[in-house]
């Protein structure tokens, strides 16, 4: 035993005097923008191609890791079934889905641990792009689609998102698709008491006020399932809504604790007020006066003041998640923030619940994020809806290169084909292409129910390219949490934002000094 | 040892001859026997254990990339300096907060821990009405993974519609408010963790000598007293067992409040010192890894800091099984 | 012994029937909770999450556990396969070499014991965190990951179930060893003869805890098996990846069948095994 005491000290020593690796690299003062040196193609030229030019794909198989899980896993892996139909015995995709939460983790523990293993392509998000390529994951799409014969020519996406996916001068990723929230409004209550649907946020304040003022004074219609407080009825009943009984009414549940507020509702509110999360140089820039506008109007939903446009609160404050699903169910809300997944959901329920009375058509409306959080509606910037955006990039551990060609086959076809079942989990497609075409995407069922409220590609905004994405969406969502629960009502909004900005330049800085 | 009684002097060469096969023998037999029962588990230890543990201290001296494997470069204990006494450093703000964090966790868990899961298995020992009953449903949380059982909590307390909260009035807000989220952190860990050492005093319990406890309620012992000074020092072992894994278990805390804490607005407040070196490792900053490394080294060296003075706190007193000892002796001899 | 003592006795098991009537209660509120809600229909939990049972009777339904093998598309059967072999053959494995090693440590005086037994214990000290990357890096470099050995080999080193047996092994009296060894026995036959039968159940309690242990095992599964196809998967692997999404207390009724499908075979091994462990043993001291 003692002998490996001592192997296991010598060793350490060893260790601990010898000199590893490399000499630290240079700092680059390019903040948070990722810097990667030109392009060589290491991959192992395998190709053969037929007599007329064209490349020979003998049954190819590929691996695809993807962070969509369900149910929008269950739809990608349509499409991909109708890709190996289409190229059976040339290129076959296999895939694999994990959440967010490990997915990365586990991506570069494959990647160079078990390289046989690791995939060839990664289906992600846009905004993740440039911290997995200076980690030099990804190669570039844009070589191997020409090789293809595809070419790519960026004119055909929507300019916003195919930027992102450039990291220099290169292509690191094809843009797939952009989704957000959704507002969803129960149309039946809003016509029945005689106010409008909103599209702006005075509008909206406007509207809810009344709604408040209404169910105060007991002068409130509203209908839908049962709930505990009230004796059973049924969906098709209306009743007027009884404070005493049911509680305060809160017209527009929401809760800091839903994804949603904090991935696409929170930075809405940032960018439509004219603010930023995060800079043009990748670093963070969420201590500016739009971000503070936009918090602000968000507390002031939960604790209105003299100064706020609503004078009553929208929402019970302190709710932890799932924010408003069975009051607007049940009638004792008229909005609710849900994701643009949940619009199939969401119609499909309440067509079964008023078949008789129009379905959701007359009794459902779904706004999107546009304009709803902007003081000033008039401003360029307030016609725009903060959402996530997926792209699909090709792994270095892919190293032959039909097989990197294949993987831009498959890529373009993905984009390609994205205005059908892939737009029923919400997304908008990124190609232009698809969203102009009738018979790609218009026509398509889910646009008619619900896809067509969420809004033009050109009015998504997401997250510029950054190697600090994640403290920089950290600290951000650490103020917006803070902004809206009532432990921290008394300090104000830009102290809250200024605090988490000065706490993410200080995990950024010793990140660069690692 | 067992070869003092050997050395005798030699009065002639055969007898020598034969002292040295004795030797040998014994030797061979000692130390081959050892080989036979140690060397399997030693084996798996050293190879499956012992050597990527050694591996992954040794990156803890590195920037070290999990993606990049031409990221990585030596950097002697600068890691360790950083977690451990640069004041400015967010790795040491993080590292000494969750430290804190955890430490008080273990104050209030690890008591709790040894002395519930006792209470009740001395309880069920008494074999009241269905006590097959009740072993089984004590023991029965544990079963369950905590990803599973945390997500019922999460349900039972949300302050919306979970019945619950109800009950405590709708002031107490026990997902976002950390001080309450941490009562929820406690009882959860004590409802699913405390079925194994429960399991374990049963089965303690039940190897306590009965002639011991008979004879000792003969010479007039009340129960209380039969527990403290019979009972108690027969399990020992297991006592000291238990509390010194409650102890290395619970200054691991981190999928129980990473789970319970998951809408607490400053992650800080619920922080132990597992969950910030498992937040190190979640995103896309592969080149944390080194760091990560060190932190659990450093993690590592405090709990064995503690260990050590638990070990040697509770190694003093032997007296209970020396006087049990001697009460049998002298009982089978009278 | 007089009617005191017998008294006595009644009252303490009435009194401890009703301490742990009322600590059971509480113990099995969230489990009554989580079955009764693995049988409702999903939406009505979905829309009426504050009630605790069904809405009305025709919201039981066994959906949720149908939805769990989705028609095929996942290999529950292989799952549940293949996390019964990993437990088995890794908890039958350990208990052998431990229980091995743990006589070592109190039976056979080795000069060493002491140390080494300190150095393992030393050893449980540092957070697992550290040897996982390098642990994955040895099973593929050792093509342990392309089978299931990739999910027993590395728990055999474990140190918590030799210091349990060990801890067990302590209280047989060393007497009843020395007299075997002075009767001619080899330490193989006190091993098989004296302490396994003695030790009986503890080493039933560290066989429960090794299978529990393989059995809900998450992460150092995933991280083996769970990038390879869904047949390689162990339960506790699949059903993560059933449940896996954006909002999973949405999903609660999916979820909730999940855990108590995971949780079921370990009930019924507790049950069957659950006897025996508490049987003990009666010390009889040495016999003459």
């Amino acid at each position: 035993m003692n002998k490996v005491k001592a192997l296991l000290l010598l060793a350490s020593i060893t260790a601990l005097t010898a000199c590893g690796g490399g000499e630290p690299p240079v700092t680059s003062s390019q903040g948070g923008v990722p810097s990667v040196s030109s392009f060589v193609d290491e991959s192992n030229d395998d190709v053969i191609r037929d007599t007329n030019g064209n490349i020979i794909f003998n049954n190819i198989k590929l691996k695809m890791w993807s962070v969509c899980t369900n149910p929008d896993g269950a739809y990608q892996d349509e499409i991909v079934t109708k890709f190996n139909q289409a190229y059976q015995g040339q290129i076959n995709i296999e895939t694999y889905h994990e959440s967010r939460y490990s997915i990365f983790s586990n991506l570069a523990k494959t990647v160079t641990q078990d390289p046989d293993n690791a995939p060839d392509l990664f289906y992600g998000y846009g905004e993740r792009i440039g911290a997995l390529v200076s980690n030099k994951l990804f190669v570039p799409q844009d070589i191997y689609l020409e090789q293809a014969n595809i070419g790519f020519d960026k004119s055909y996406f929507e300019p916003l998102l195919v930027n992102n996916c450039y990291i220099g001068s290169q292509l690191y990723g094809l843009p797939i698709s952009v989704d957000s929230a959704m507002t969803y409004a129960r149309k039946d209550i809003l016509t029945k008491n005689g106010l409008p649907i909103p599209t702006t946020y005075d509008e909206l304040m406007t509207t809810c006020d009344a709604l408040v003022e209404k169910a105060d004074a007991g002068e409130l219609w509203v209908r839908g399932n049962d709930t505990p407080n009230v004796a059973p009825g049924n969906v098709y009943t209306w009743r007027k809504y009884n404070p005493e009984i049911e509680g305060q009414y809160y017209p527009f549940p929401v809760s800091p604790g839903d994804m949603w507020v904090n991935a696409y509702i929170g930075e809405s509110a940032v960018s439509q007020n004219g603010g930023s999360i995060t800079g043009s140089d990748g670093m963070p820039s969420f201590n500016n006066s739009g971000a503070e506008k936009g918090l602000q109007l968000l507390r002031d939903w939960l604790l209105p003041t003299a100064t706020s446009k609503n004078k009553h609160a929208l929402s019970k404050i302190d709710l932890n998640y799932d924010a408003g699903v069975t009051e607007f169910y049940s009638g004792c809300c008229a909005f609710y923030f849900a994701g643009a997944w949940d619009g199939y959901g969401n119609t499909a329920k309440i067509d079964s619940m008023y078949t008789a009375e129009g379905g959701s058509a007359d009794n459902l409306a779904i706004m999107n994020p546009a304009k709803l959080f902007a003081l000033d509606a008039s401003q360029s910037s307030a016609n725009t809806i903060f959402g996530d955006s997926h792209a699909i990039s090709i792994v270095r551990t892919c190293k032959s290169r039909t097989e990197r060609i294949a993987a831009a086959i498959f890529s373009n076809y993905l984009a390609e084909n994205c205005g059908g079942v892939w737009t029923k989990a919400g997304h908008l497609p990124a190609s232009l292409i698809v969203q102009q075409s009738s018979e790609l995407y218009l026509n398509n069922e889910f646009f008619d129910k619900y896809v067509r409220y969420y809004g033009t590609t050109d009015q998504y905004r997401t997250m510029p390219v950054s190697i600090y994405y994640d403290y920089i969406i950290e600290g951000f969502q650490t103020a917006l949490k803070k902004a809206m629960i009532s432990s921290y009502k008394d300090t104000p909004v830009s102290t809250l934002l200024t605090q988490s900005y000065d706490d993410t330049m200080n995990r950024i800085k010793d990140l660069q000094d690692l | 040892m067992a070869f003092e009684s050997l050395k005798r002097t030699p009065s002639s060469s055969l007898e020598e001859y034969a002292l040295h096969e004795e030797k040998r023998r014994l030797f061979l037999k000692k130390y081959g026997l050892g080989f036979l029962f140690l060397g399997p588990y030693l084996f798996f230890f050293i190879v499956f254990f012992l050597y990527p543990l050694f591996k992954g201290a040794i990156i803890s001296f590195y920037h070290y990339n999990i993606a990049d494997p031409t990221d990585i470069f030596f950097r002697g204990f600068q890691n360790f300096q950083k977690i451990l006494f640069s004041s400015n450093s967010t790795y040491f703000q993080s590292f000494w907060n969750g430290m804190k964090n955890t430490v008080i966790a273990v104050l209030i868990l690890v008591p709790f821990s040894v002395v519930l899961p006792l209470l009740l298995a001395a309880l069920v020992n008494v074999k009241p009405f269905g006590n097959k009953f009740f072993r089984a449903v004590l023991y029965l949380p544990s079963i369950f993974p905590i990803t599973a059982t945390a997500v019922i909590f999460l349900n039972m307390f949300n302050n919306n519609y979970g019945f619950l909260s109800a009950l405590f009035g709708n002031n107490i807000n026990w997902l976002l408010d950390a001080k309450y989220n941490w009562i929820l952190i406690i009882v959860f860990c004590l409802w699913s963790g405390i079925g194994g050492n429960f399991l374990i005093f049963l089965a303690a319990l039940q190897n306590v000598d009965p002639m011991l406890k008979e004879a000792s309620s003969i010479d007039g012992c009340g129960p209380t007293k039969r527990f403290i000074y019979i009972t108690l020092p027969q399990i020992k072992p297991q006592l000291i067992l238990c509390f010194f894994t409650a102890t290395i278990g619970y200054m691991n805390l981190y999928g129980q409040n990473y789970m319970l804490g998951s809408f607490v607005s400053d992650k800080k407040q619920i922080a132990t010192a597992v969950y910030v070196i498992q937040d190190l490792m979640m995103g896309t900053d592969f080149q944390v890894y080194g760091m990560v490394s060190a932190m659990a080294i450093s993690l590592g060296f405090f709990i064995m800091l503690i260990s050590i003075a638990q070990l040697v706190a509770t190694k003093e007193r032997k007296g209970g099984s020396h006087h049990e000892r001697e009460y049998l002796l002298a009982k089978r001899q009278g | 012994m007089n009617g005191n003592t017998f008294w006595r006795k009644d009252r303490a098991k009435i009194l401890s029937f009703t301490i742990l009537s009322i600590v059971s209660f509480f113990v099995l509120f969230p489990i009554i909770w989580a079955f009764v809600n693995s049988l409702r229909d999903a939406e009505d939990i979905f829309y009426y999450p504050g009630s605790f049972f069904p809405t009305s009777p025709s919201k039981w339904t066994f959906q949720n556990y149908i939805d769990v093998f989705q028609d095929g598309t996942y290999p529950v059967g292989r799952w549940v396969l293949n996390s019964l072999i990993v437990s088995l053959v890794s908890t039958l494995l350990y208990l052998l070499i431990a229980s091995l090693a743990a006589y070592a440590f109190v039976f056979l005086k080795l000069r060493f014991a002491n140390k080494l037994f300190y150095f393992l214990i030393a050893t449980m000290t540092i957070p697992g965190i550290v040897v996982m990357v390098p642990q994955f890096t040895q099973m593929v470099s050792l093509g342990l990951n392309k089978n299931l050995w990739g999910l027993i080999l590395p728990g055999l080193g474990g140190v918590y179930g030799l210091f349990l047996i060990r801890s067990f092994f302590l209280s047989i009296p060393f007497d009843l060893v020395e007299s075997a060894r002075m009767d001619g026995a080899s330490d193989i036959r006190i091993f098989t003869h004296i302490v396994v039968p003695l030790g009986k159940s503890i080493l039933l309690v560290q066989g429960l805890f090794g299978f529990l242990g393989a059995w809900n095992d998450l992460q150092w599964a995933q991280l083996v098996v769970g990038q390879s196809s869904a047949d390689m998967w162990t339960l506790a692997v699949g059903l993560a990846k059933v449940t896996e999404g954006n909002q999973t207390y949405s999903k609660l009724g999916l979820q909730l069948a999940c855990t108590i499908i995971a949780m079921l075979p370990i009930l019924i091994l507790y049950c069957l095994v659950q006897d025996r462990i508490v049987e003990g043993v009666a010390m009889t001291g040495i016999k003459r």
